[in-house]
């Protein structure tokens, strides 16, 4: 009996690979790229290089460093790819490694202790917007009509006072429209686990867009 | 809104914001409507969770300049390369150890062999050498009844003889 299991394991998993196979064109390209096709692996790279650029870019802050870490990314699939079986979407194995570099990274900077200033068009630092933002959270501001460009900025804050983690699950549930069970594997957790940290960070979120969300926003 | 007013929180903000994301089970989205009929702050709840995600809408999606995939690709190319020489270098580097240990080993369990296969086979012969005095005057000694006479007589100077060099360069001397 203890003989059969293995069989069983490896059967399911074929299964599975076969249904990926077949059901996303994208899993189809990497299996051309495991047999070291250039061609696919430049597609690949076209069709996902927006997409994990919007999400590297809102997770550490800055262009250069996004691009950088994408860059990384597809290194790290192309060097993976004689060892790639297809176990999920190719977009949740793509942001598994995205998210695996992303918190390298995170945790590297971290350590440096490295103060990441970001230019702001108002010129105010990160934490006096972050201030304001309270304050208008605490309904002790009066709020007032913000325009487009300054609601990016705010929401902009708002994701940045998110922890990693919270930062991570919303960018993937919002610009990559991941169920909760795609963003469990993608960041190594229980569905379960996202569906509280999804509902933590959308309580902080509404917490401090909520002066914002009231007044609402000139066209 | 009234800012006093009171945090859904825990499972039913779980609930709320997994209603919003489409992920609950027919029976749990039954109940969570039910919920919002009858609960006019619940509603509100889910409006504001809602509006707060929609403020997101804000954030620009990247755009990734015409360059990016080629200079991608190049990059992974160059760094594949590396990694293919840096393989090969490594891979002769380890079949050079592994060869040089081969060798080492042959080379020490040659010393080792002729060592032993010295010492083995020198033994007898040095035991011939030894016992060379003995052996040549085996025939003469088999006449001898007991070593101690023979040692009585060694004592006296009987055995002590000259070689013929010494004799002859004595004859000389004298002369």
């Amino acid at each position: 009996m203890g003989g059969k299991r293995p069989v069983a394991v490896s059967e399911s998993s074929a299964l599975r690979a076969r249904k990926y196979e077949s059901l996303d064109p994208d899993v189809r390209l990497m299996l051309q790229v495991r047999n070291d096709s250039a061609a696919a692996f430049e597609e690949l790279v076209r069709r996902y290089q927006s997409r994990l650029l919007t999400v590297l870019e809102h997770l550490v802050h800055g262009r250069e460093q996004a691009e950088d870490l994408a860059q990384e990314v597809f290194l790290r699939v192309f060097r993976a790819r004689k060892s790639y079986v297809p176990g999920a979407k190719f977009s949740t194995w793509l942001y598994t490694i995205a998210n695996n570099v992303a918190r390298n990274h995170l945790r590297s900077k971290s350590r440096r202790r490295e103060v990441n200033i970001t230019p702001r068009s108002s010129g105010a630092s990160p934490a006096q917007n972050l201030d304001q933002i309270a304050l208008a959270a605490s309904g002790q501001m009066p709020t007032r009509i913000v325009d487009k460009s300054e609601a990016a900025g705010i929401v902009r804050l708002a994701m940045e006072s998110l922890n990693e983690r919270q930062r991570m699950a919303v960018l993937l549930s919002k610009f990559e429209g991941m169920s909760y069970g795609d963003i469990a594997q993608t960041m190594g957790m229980s569905p379960q686990a996202i569906k509280s940290l999804l509902s933590r960070a959308r309580g902080n979120l509404k917490t401090i867009l909520e002066p914002y969300v009231r007044e609402g926003e000139s066209p | 809104m009234n800012p006093h007013q009171p945090e859904i929180e825990g499972v039913d903000a779980d609930e709320l914001v997994a209603y919003l994301d489409g992920e609950l089970d027919s029976q749990a989205v039954a109940q969570v409507e039910r919920r919002l009929a009858d609960d006019a702050e619940y509603r509100q709840r889910l409006q504001q969770y809602q509006q707060a995600w929609d403020m997101l809408d804000h954030l620009p999606y990247a755009e990734a300049d015409e360059n990016f995939a080629r200079t991608t690709v190049e990059m992974v190319a160059v760094r594949t390369s590396d990694d293919i020489h840096r393989d090969r270098t490594a891979t002769k580097v380890r079949r050079g150890l592994s060869i040089a240990g081969w060798v080492g080993a042959c080379l020490a369990a040659a010393v080792v062999g002729y060592t032993l296969l010295d010492n083995h086979l020198s033994a007898p012969d040095r035991a011939l050498l030894r016992d060379l005095p003995v052996i040549e005057n085996v025939d003469l000694y088999m006449h001898v009844e007991s070593v101690e006479f023979l040692r009585t007589l060694d004592r006296e100077g009987l055995f002590v003889e000259e070689s013929v060099e010494e004799s002859v360069e004595e004859v000389q001397d004298a002369l």
